[in-house]
């Protein structure tokens, strides 16, 4: 890469003052090192004026030379790709091996080149019409397929213009036993998976999210990375900087003080880390020897990775509208299918379930293509089921994937803001007829899908007689039990006194508690089969001779001093985001 | 020359993968090998080299899509039955 200073660092700092970028923590943790800027596709510098036409031979061997030094390198990718995240993970390489190789390129360049273009680029014109091809394709798929176009044609073009890309040869500025926090406006999966990974200790995106490519090898390799810091200059390149991904933050030349704090936080950090790890093992069980399954939450199937890898037992809590949100239609069956099934294949070995919640969308929460008439109170609006029994296509559809997924793992579906026995009915009839339809067209079906619902009205809790009768699991939505119990809307933060610390939330634990009670009653019950589902052997109604259970799957549920009380309540099982599985193990094996 | 027709099986249509593994089965034999993609869809009636990979994906041929494999050429039998299966087996 270009190591020019290009932009001048603020002029007006001085030596005891740093520069603070705030982006968005991919994971926990913290990190130190020197800045390596890493130019990614769209910013790296090429200058075809700085390229003179050697003749056509000349330029000829110089193009397949670059392709297979190109070729090269992606095969170590390749491999070292197999090695970290498998075989599936590495076939796209395979695919780039052959896209460099083919006659469409080569053929493309050659001719190029014999009309008097420099192979550099030639190599980068043909590289940009075939992804502009990739690029006006109908299929979703195909078009995403632009950026490994660009990604092996840039390596072939970048090699050409004497730029370097990875972090492997970086003409000696760092040296190489030196730790490095690697910059990059986003981070393509070649460059993701070529860096150093001995070497790199933090990964910082100015774009990026956290279900990028570079996020999520980031947390399966634990490297401190922040996504979305905006952009940082590259004047920067080399200075020693403090990534601290828990809070977002990259800290560029920390004042004496930042640093001692951060080496006085990274002491503390790795040492619980290595206790924490010593529980990774052992059962989650409390010290009267009651065991609690620790779940994990998730947004997307790129995130079951990282719950499996973080020792959850299951998936508490697998929120399905982040395949709804940010997009300009509804995510089809196909679609919905292949991730569900996706996170059950993952979440295969596992003992524990894969819990999906259906569609929860309405409050803060809105789809451009669904008729969303404007809510004075949207909180207390069509949300969650209701506005799912409201749009019964959009919900028949999801639980059709949901139904073709169950065969993959063990699945279990939960119904979001349920107040009424009638809104499980209503959804277990639809769920029924669906899956007897796909039988009756030959597609599996499991026999049994638990149809669980979220507690997260006062009314579902008061209700738990009721409902437990009709579903066969619980899980606390501590966020909106808590708004809805205490009237108190929880994106105010002058409200949060109101409902924070465990004097406060007495009553949502006692509505908890009482929830609880109506579940573990209902569990040793005999099936409630009427005898006419056996015919054609579907039973999505009942968990057989497993007892039913509730769990807490809210973000109290991380929170450890709450732990003991959740145990108290009667909770069977607590839902974490991942990197809160171990520490949320820990405690419990210290709660009584 | 022989010709036979193959209705795309694969839930995602023939994406990266099943294109690199049906252009390797192509490449093996000396024979010319043409795919052509029929119904009305995008890039329907158009005929590619089944040789080349970007040519290929290049078809988008969607789930339910039928394409016709034109292969001509001294080995075109044992080819043409070979990317047949190619096609049922791992295209699915």
């Amino acid at each position: 890469m270009d190591t020019q200073v290009r932009t001048d660092p603020p002029a007006a700092r001085g030596k005891d003052a740093s520069a603070v970028f705030h982006g968005i923590g991919v994971n926990d943790g913290a990190a130190a090192g020197k800045l390596k800027f890493i130019s990614a596709a769209n910013d790296r510098q090429r200058d075809p004026s700085a390229l003179k036409f050697r003749g056509i031979e000349t330029e000829l061997s110089a193009f397949f030379d670059a392709r297979e030094k190109a070729r090269g390198q992606i095969s170590e990718i390749c491999q070292k790709t197999a090695e970290l995240a498998g075989g599936d993970a590495a076939a796209i390489f395979e695919i780039h091996d052959m896209l460099l190789t083919d006659p469409d390129f080569t053929d493309g360049i050659e001719s190029l080149i014999r009309s008097g273009v420099t192979a550099a680029e030639a190599t980068e014109n043909v590289t940009e019409e075939m992804a502009a091809v990739f690029e006006s394709m109908e299929d979703e798929y195909l078009r995403g397929r632009a950026a490994d176009m660009r990604d092996v044609g840039g390596r072939v073009a970048d090699i050409l213009y004497g730029i370097d890309r990875g972090i492997s040869n970086d003409g000696g500025k760092t040296a190489a036993s030196e730790k490095v926090i690697v910059v990059s406006r986003d981070l393509t999966p070649g460059e993701t998976a070529g860096l150093d990974t001995s070497r790199v200790c933090g990964i910082v995106t100015f774009a990026g999210s956290l279900t990028s490519h570079s996020a999520i090898l980031a947390r399966a390799l634990g490297i401190p990375a922040v996504v979305q810091s905006g952009n940082i200059p590259v004047g920067f390149d080399g200075k020693y900087a403090i990534i601290d991904a828990a809070a977002g933050a990259l800290v560029v030349e920390p004042t004496a003080n930042q640093l001692d704090n951060f080496y006085e936080k990274q002491k503390r950090d790795s040492e619980r880390k290595k206790e924490l790890e010593k529980v990774r093992d052992l059962p989650a069980e409390t010290k009267n020897g009651k065991k609690i399954a620790i779940f994990a939450n998730i947004g997307s199937a790129e995130e079951a990775d990282a719950a499996h890898e973080a020792g959850a037992e299951g998936i508490g809590l697998f929120r399905s509208e982040f395949l709804f949100l940010g997009r300009s239609e509804a995510p089809s069956e196909e679609e919905q299918f292949r991730a569900y099934r996706k996170v059950l294949e993952i979440m295969s070995d596992k003992q524990g379930p894969v819990v999906v919640r259906t569609l929860d969308i309405g409050a803060d929460k809105t789809l451009p293509y669904l008729n969303m008439p404007h809510e004075d109170n949207p909180a207390l609006g069509v949300r969650g089921i209701r506005l799912c029994l409201q749009n019964e296509d959009l919900f028949r559809t999801q639980l059709r994937a949901l139904c073709r997924a169950s065969v993959y793992g063990k699945l279990a579906v939960m119904l979001p803001m349920i107040i009424s026995a009638d809104e499980i009915r209503q959804t277990r009839r639809i769920m029924t007829e669906e899956a007897l339809k796909l039988r009756a067209s030959g597609v599996p079906v499991a026999d049994r899908i638990p149809l669980g619902i979220m507690i997260e009205t006062p009314a579902s809790a008061v209700m738990g007689r009721e409902l437990a009768r009709e579903a066969d699991f619980f899980s606390v939505g501590t966020n909106d039990l808590c708004q809805y119990t205490f009237a108190a809307d929880r994106q105010n933060p002058d409200l949060l006194p109101l409902m924070t610390g465990e004097d406060k939330l007495e009553a949502v634990f006692r509505l908890i508690k009482f929830a609880a009670g109506c579940i573990h009653s209902e569990g040793f019950e005999e099936e409630q089969n009427d005898g006419k589902n056996e015919g054609n052997k579907l039973d999505v109604s009942g968990s057989g001779e497993m007892k039913k259970w509730i769990g807490v799957c809210g973000e109290l549920a991380a929170d450890t001093s709450l732990t003991q009380h959740f145990i108290d309540c009667g909770a069977d099982e607590l839902s974490v985001s991942s990197p809160y599985v171990l520490p949320v193990k820990n405690q419990v094996r210290q709660s009584e | 020359m022989k010709i036979f027709t193959y209705t795309v099986n694969d839930e995602n249509g023939i994406h990266a993968r099943p294109a690199g593994v049906l252009v390797n089965a192509a490449k093996a034999f000396s024979s010319d090998v043409r795919i052509k993609k029929n119904g009305s869809g995008g890039g329907s009636g158009r005929e590619v080299d089944g040789k080349r990979l970007f040519s290929v994906m290049s078809l988008g041929a969607r789930h339910g899509e039928q394409l016709t494999f034109t292969v001509d050429g001294n080995d075109e039998e044992l080819a043409a039955q070979t990317l047949e299966r190619v096609c049922r087996d791992t295209l699915g």
